[in-house]
């Protein structure tokens, strides 16, 4: 009896065990696989790529991408000039965006200033003469403004966002305003969102095809950043809905992507992500999230993007630069900085290309400088080395239309350069550039508030 | 039956009238209020001044600059936090109760040095802290406000005095105290007779084997987040999990109350232990060696000269060599766990029961010595049925329960500090002989050999060091252990052997100094090592205490942090229960000071008294007694006053 009772024990107890181990493994697999299963269907990608871009990501540059820019010779075609208010304290210019504000037909340039806390208006008027006036104060480090005619009556209104604080800060302290014109340069402010995390750009567009215009919001916070967008339900009421909850979204960026009629939303996720999203809208508002581009390197410093058609296929393509060295002792760029564009293959495609190494580059834009018909680029850096002489602040990138760059040097001084925007400030034909200079730590010898560098034609006759 | 001890009210009112008489006299000397204008220079990662001292009431006129990036001077206390920005006089000066409102931009911060209500007289210390990441060390940058009278301090100090006192007059009293550990169970309340459930609980495989595997499910969590979370580690769950929250539980609360009660849930045996018995639950029948249970694996003894604490001690000294590494960079808190968890594995394919848990494990070097402090001690019903059990089913096995994982024959066990009650002895012994006892707390006192004595100083001192490392308002010394963004590794090379020597040299030398110094006063009735052995045990009540003050900041500081990681445990932006982005706040910062001193004064009077109570009182006179150990008692109070003043001033 005893014998028989035994092994029927001995198997109950082994199966106990083998249900708990069992149990166990389920779920070690299972955990993981849920977790993994949750952040595919957020980031817009399937469990493998996720988990690839889990594993490829490290703190070292993995992108192996050798300059495809040759250098060239410097050619001094761009004449600087220091336009707005004089300064005392180092500048700290977050942003600049050059619009004929007044409808003068001549370009003025629009100013987010982080050391002042406004967003001011440097009118050209009459011709070569700038003023600037303060348009809103008390604006606690803005961060970006954008000119568009928000509530559509024909006159050109301003989106700013709102850090709250230049410096990194996880508090709820960003804002959406605008800054609405009633035609006569006069602007009211409305603070359409307020204490959500820092807000680092807002770009304006009808995201729900409703007629009216909403907004797209990149809120950089610091490790609790977000990507939104604002439904506009008139009145200046808006409804938030979050994209996105991941930290450091540096730039949101509209255009149709996806060539289906409706805006869609493209965004550039700094910190530890170092990753470009797009959002493709269902044309009803409705996103779903998609990755177009992710580094592998956790300390990219991604600094930001633009959309441009550089190589005039007929769709956006996106320039990219990476160069924040914010979080570094001290602040200065890495080998790995430079400038890049994603090249537009189509299907929501893009293939990278790195053009230059350029340390602590903070921003590129695309205009043709030497009028040969194809797009040129400028960039900026504001975290270059600067106790190394050899450092430049500002330099070009000649398209030889076959989208081979040559790069060239504008100058060395001033120092930290973090804006740049080009325009034809004249009405030359001759594309100018503007630029702002971000001076947060130093050397401070060679400051620039905002600078507009008059292109003297030189290009044009080589 | 709960029995009022007047003798121990009446101690403990005459200690409190120490402290409470200079604290309220204290009050008569305050000062006329002054303002005071003080520029705070931030940097990576300290503030200058690091410590501001007032008066009640002054009127301080803070103004701002960082030497490097941005920083702030977050003040809970005066609900102030002032964003500082490089190359910039300005602050933006935020409400910590309510961060979300508009700052105010100031060249200037004016705050009153006055707490509200009954708080002004009882809070002297407040710690300002730095609320911008600045650099990965950033959460060790703080300063501290210390107003003046210090009701705290004198009131501490107060009952120090008062302790040291009574400690004295009880020699002269000729009170006593239970003698030794070796088979006296005064003040045990046995467990399993008071409570079936508890012995059901106790002696059932089910609730110990799915708390393990709960357990092992969040180490899994920690090691998930850890390596695959953000490198955030204020943001990443594994790090907060494991070095706020785990090691608070483990520290401040399981091992007073409840001793090595982590080891009975500790996951790392867990494989190992499953590829020696084959079986999660009842034993297999069969013989291995002198074990009367089936085992698998090489099953090799450990070496005889390693049977000891001091693999434990170098192994705990090398983590806590790096543990600034470890808790800054959550990658390597993950690859650490992975490791715990491994190497247990591993040796129980070649070494017989739980090598690692006996001899490395660095948790059990820390948990061990201190459970002899706990009020939860596990020990046989009676001695005489120990005596005539010849088969020793608690240390071989029995067709009922496995072997004791740690070698202990229950019958010859005094002390607390080997026994990583498992449990497995209450099943397998076929006498229904070991039971589970609550017991007074600091129950046992000395050490039994050289290894044990040093590593008991090794975690007095490491609590001291870590202390001033984490908690010391110096700057200076945070750069000996910044290996990370500042690469001293030079400094750290200092402050690698700075901390080694004193563990393994210095606090033990002046230990044995004291011991000497105490045998030449008594005349050499006892030898130095006997007395240096019981010294030692001596340290444990004050070490666990320093070791509690020390952690409940850590937690208190990361409450928040720890929310908001709950919600997203590997910083993807993930927000499970509304709590991802909530505003930080530290969790009763004016009350931490204050507990801080009371652990620390329980700490002095435990430790006091079980350094009297090592000594046989039948063999020694009491001046004898006195003469002995004065110069350890000595010590142990001023190393009790010396933190009493680091914590509270």
């Amino acid at each position: 009896m005893a014998n028989e009772k035994r092994p029927s024990k001995k198997k109950k107890n082994r199966f106990k065990s083998i249900l708990v181990i069992l149990i166990l493994v389920i779920a070690i697999v299972v955990i993981p696989l849920l977790l993994l299963n949750y952040q595919a269907n957020r980031m817009g990608l399937s469990m493998g790529e996720v988990i690839s871009r889990i594993a490829s990501k490290s703190e070292k540059d993995t992108t192996n991408e050798s300059d495809s820019a040759l250098t060239g010779e410097r050619i001094d075609f761009l004449t600087p000039m220091h336009i707005g208010f004089e300064f005392g304290e180092s500048p700290l210019i977050s942003h600049i965006q050059p619009a004929d504000l007044d409808g003068d037909g001549l370009l003025d340039v629009i100013v987010a200033d982080a050391r002042n806390n406004f967003i001011s208006w440097i009118r050209q008027h009459p011709e070569g003469v700038y003023t600037e006036e303060i348009l809103a104060g008390e604006l606690v480090a803005p961060a970006h403004v954008q000119i568009f005619d928000f509530d559509l009556d024909g006159d050109p209104d301003i989106m700013v966002a709102v850090l709250g604080q230049l410096f990194p800060n996880n508090d709820k302290i960003g804002s959406v305003v605008i800054l609405e014109n009633d035609g006569s340069m006069n602007f009211s402010k409305h603070v359409v969102a307020e204490k959500i995390a820092r807000v680092s750009d807002v770009r304006a567009g009808d995201l729900d095809n409703d007629g009216d215009m909403d907004l797209a919001v990149a809120q950089f916070g610091y490790d609790d950043g977000e990507t939104r967008w604002l439904e506009n339900l008139g009145d200046w009421n808006f409804r938030s809905h979050i994209l996105q909850y991941l930290s450091g979204p540096i730039n949101v960026e509209l255009t149709d992507i996806d060539a289906d009629g409706d805006l869609d939303i493209i965004s550039l996720v700094s910190q530890e992500w170092e990753e470009i999203y797009c959002f493709i809208n269902d044309g009803k508002g409705q996103f779903t999230p998609n990755l177009l581009f992710g580094s592998s390197n956790e300390d990219y410093g991604s600094s930001g993007i633009a959309l441009s058609d550089l190589d005039k296929d007929g769709d956006a393509d996106i320039l990219y630069t990476n160069g924040d060295a914010f979080d570094y002792i001290p602040p200065q760029g890495r080998p790995w900085h430079g400038v890049q564009w994603l090249e537009n293959k189509g299907e929501l495609e893009f293939e990278f290309h790195r053009i230059c190494s350029f340390t602590g580059a903070t921003n590129v834009r695309a205009a043709d400088f030497d009028n040969d018909g194809d797009l040129d680029l400028v960039a900026v850096s504001a975290f270059n080395i600067w106790s190394d002489p050899a450092s430049f602040s500002f330099i070009w990138l000649e398209n030889d239309g076959s989208m081979n760059f040559t790069r060239r040097e504008i100058v060395r001084k001033p120092t930290h350069l973090l804006t740049c925007e080009p325009g034809d400030f004249n009405n030359d034909g001759l594309m100018d550039v503007v630029t702002g200079g971000m001076h947060t730590y130093p050397p401070y010898d060679h400051m620039s508030r905002i600078t507009l560098w008059i292109n003297n034609g030189k290009l044009s006759e080589i | 039956m709960f029995r009022i001890n007047y003798g121990n009210i009446i101690r403990f009112l005459i200690v409190l009238s120490f402290g409470l008489v200079p604290a309220v006299i204290s009050q008569l000397l305050v000062k006329q209020p002054v303002s005071r204008h003080i520029h705070v220079s931030n940097f990576r990662y300290g503030k200058d001044p690091s410590v501001i001292r007032s008066n009640r009431g002054d009127t301080l006129h803070l103004t701002f600059s960082t030497a490097d990036t941005g920083h702030s001077f977050f003040l809970e206390e005066f609900d102030m936090d002032a964003k500082v920005s490089p190359s910039r006089e300005m602050v933006e000066v935020f409400k910590t109760s309510d961060p979300t409102q508009s700052p105010v931009l100031t060249r200037e911060v004016t705050i009153v040095a006055r707490h509200p209500g009954l708080q002004n007289f009882l809070v002297a210390r407040s710690n300002y802290r730095c609320h911008v990441w600045c650099g990965p060390m950033h959460a060790f940058e703080h300063g501290k406000l210390v107003l003046f009278p210090n009701t705290l301090l004198i009131f501490s100090l107060g009952c120090a005095a008062g302790i040291l006192l009574l400690w004295l007059i009880g020699f002269r009293a000729g009170l006593t105290h239970t003698a030794d550990n070796k088979g006296i169970k005064t003040g045990y309340v046995d467990l399993f007779e008071k409570s079936g459930l508890i012995k059901k609980l106790v002696t059932s495989r089910w609730p110990q084997t799915i708390i393990t595997i709960l357990a092992l499910l969040l180490v899994y969590l920690v090691v998930l987040t850890s390596i695959f979370g953000t490198k955030m580690s204020g943001r990443n769950l594994g790090v907060l999990l494991m070095w706020a929250v785990w090691l608070f539980l483990l520290i401040a609360v399981l091992t007073p109350f409840l001793g090595r009660i982590w080891c009975t849930i500790c996951p790392l045996p867990f494989f190992g232990d499953l590829v020696q018995r084959k079986s999660l639950f009842n034993p297999l029948e069969g013989l291995k060696g002198k074990y009367r249970n089936k085992y698998s694996g090489w099953f090799l003894r450990w070496p005889k000269a390693l049977q000891n604490n001091w693999p434990k001690l170098f192994v705990l000294l090398a983590l806590t060599t790096f543990s600034t590494t470890l808790v800054a960079l959550p990658k390597v808190t993950g690859y650490a766990v992975l490791a715990l968890i491994l190497l247990p594995f591993m040796l129980s394919l070649v070494f017989e029961l739980r090598a690692f848990c006996r001899y490395l494990c660095p948790v059990s070097g820390f948990v061990g010595p201190f459970s002899r402090m706990s009020t939860l001690a596990l020990r046989n019903k009676s001695q005489t049925t120990c005596n005539r059990c010849k088969p020793h089913y608690c240390q071989n096995g029995s067709i009922k329960g496995w072997a004791c994982p740690y070698g202990i024959n229950v019958g010859e066990m005094n002390e607390s500090s080997d026994c990583g009650l498992c449990m497995e002895c209450t099943r397998s012994c076929l006498y229904n002989n070991v039971t589970l006892y609550a017991r007074p707390f600091g129950n046992e006192s000395g050490t039994r050999n050289f290894s044990e004595a040093w590593l008991t100083i090794g975690i007095f001192t490491l609590a001291l060091v870590y202390s001033i490392l984490y908690q010391g308002h110096w700057p200076v010394v945070r750069d000996y252990i910044n290996i990370l963004d500042k690469g001293n590794w030079g400094l750290f090379s200092i402050y690698v052997v700075l901390v080694w020597t004193s563990t393994l040299l210095l606090m033990p030398g002046i230990v044995w100094i004291l011991s000497s110094a105490g045998t030449r006063l008594a005349r050499k009735c006892i030898s130095t090592r006997e007395l240096f052995l019981k010294s030692a045990g001596s340290l444990l009540p004050l070490g666990l205490m320093l070791w509690v003050a020390f952690v409940i900041p850590m937690l208190f500081v990361n409450v928040t942090f720890v929310m908001q990681s709950f919600s997203d445990p590997f910083g993807w932006g993930w927000d499970f229960f509304g709590t991802a982005n909530i505003p930080w706040h530290q969790f009763v910062p004016r009350l931490v000071p204050w507990l801080q001193a009371i652990l620390i004064l329980a700490g002095l009077y435990f430790s006091l008294r079980n350094l009297k109570k090592s000594l046989h009182p039948n063999d020694l006179s009491p001046s004898q007694r006195l003469r002995i150990i004065m110069p350890m008692g000595l010590f142990i109070a001023a190393s009790a006053v010396t933190m009493l003043v680091f914590f509270t001033n």
